[in-house]
């Protein structure tokens, strides 16, 4: 069984249809084997084999269908933890407190990742 | 948008501002990876998202309401036609058209500012207007009456309208 959103995203632009294909198996195995919630660009493109933009254009692209949502990801520099998600950029400028360094860090002592995570279940609910 | 999903031992706290700044440098970084990809459709899409992230910028750094500009505009262009009938009534038909060229040009320089304010129209389309406004008004003045303005009032043939355009 095939996603009718994945099908719709390769209609809409054939050209990608293999890469579609490629990412879609990625997100699942990331999500089912390997319980990741996160689906990270930098990591996508190592693992398909292709440049950083071109994997957030593909989970973007996947984003648009509904498939995958984009959020962003604050994580404190000195532990490396993850301090929230947002989904929108503005939503970033209220900095969490962090607990673990138990004070109010400074911008430049968080770190911000863009990620996506599964919107939709159809991707999962697809056939390996 | 939904709100803050905060994970981990974090509470929210005061705002500071600049996080957002380094979050969309994240998203132009990969927009301009994007656009050295051998795929056209996602070099494509890849400025088709840049455009829509400056417009999003735009609209975000706005330092004008929407209703607020349509409001103004509104006002500016019954302004404009109450202008341009007083100019057709009181003025002889070569001077009126003048004058209606200048508040033509005079209202889409003004709604156009509005618009750059609120975040609607970008820098480099506010000059494109505004040049393209300005030839526009040169090229309806003749050429003595550009140079001397007060010489075209003069040449007006009207006595009545010489005496107002006196006052």
């Amino acid at each position: 069984m095939s996603s009718r959103k994945l099908e719709l995203a390769k209609k809409r632009n054939p050209g990608l249809a293999e890469l579609f294909d490629r990412t879609s198996a990625y997100i699942r195995a990331q999500i089912i084997h390997n319980r990741q919630n996160f689906i990270i660009p930098k990591l996508a493109a190592a693992a398909l084999d292709m440049n950083d933009g071109e994997a957030f254009i593909l989970l973007d692209l996947l984003a648009q269908e509904d498939l995958l949502r984009r959020v962003y990801n604050v994580y404190c520099r000195k532990n490396g933890i993850l301090l929230a998600t947002v989904d929108a950029l503005e939503a970033l400028d209220t900095i969490p407190h962090c607990d673990f360094c138990d004070k109010d860090h400074d911008p430049s002592d968080l770190k911000v990742e863009i990620a996506f995570v599964l919107k939709d279940d159809e991707l999962l609910t697809m056939a390996a | 948008m939904t709100p803050k999903k905060a994970t981990g031992r974090a509470t929210q706290k005061k705002p500071k501002a600049s996080l957002s700044i380094e979050g969309h440098q994240r998203v132009m970084e990969l927009l301009n990876a994007a656009e050295k990809s051998k795929y056209p459709e996602i070099r494509t899409e890849s400025i088709k998202l840049a455009k829509q992230i400056s417009k999003h910028e735009r609209s975000q750094t706005s330092r004008l309401s929407p209703t607020l500009v349509a409001v103004l505009a509104t006002l500016i262009i019954v302004v404009a036609v109450g202008a341009c009938w007083y100019a057709t009534l009181k003025y002889p038909a070569h001077v009126a058209r003048i004058i209606i060229s200048i508040v033509f040009a005079a209202v889409i320089i003004i709604i156009a500012l509005y618009a750059l304010l609120s975040g609607n129209l970008s820098e480099s389309n506010f000059v494109r207007l505004l040049s393209s406004a300005m030839a526009r008004v040169k090229s309806m003045l003749p050429e003595k009456a550009s140079a001397h303005p007060d010489r075209l009032m003069a040449q007006s043939s009207d006595p009545g309208t010489d005496d107002e355009n006196a006052d």
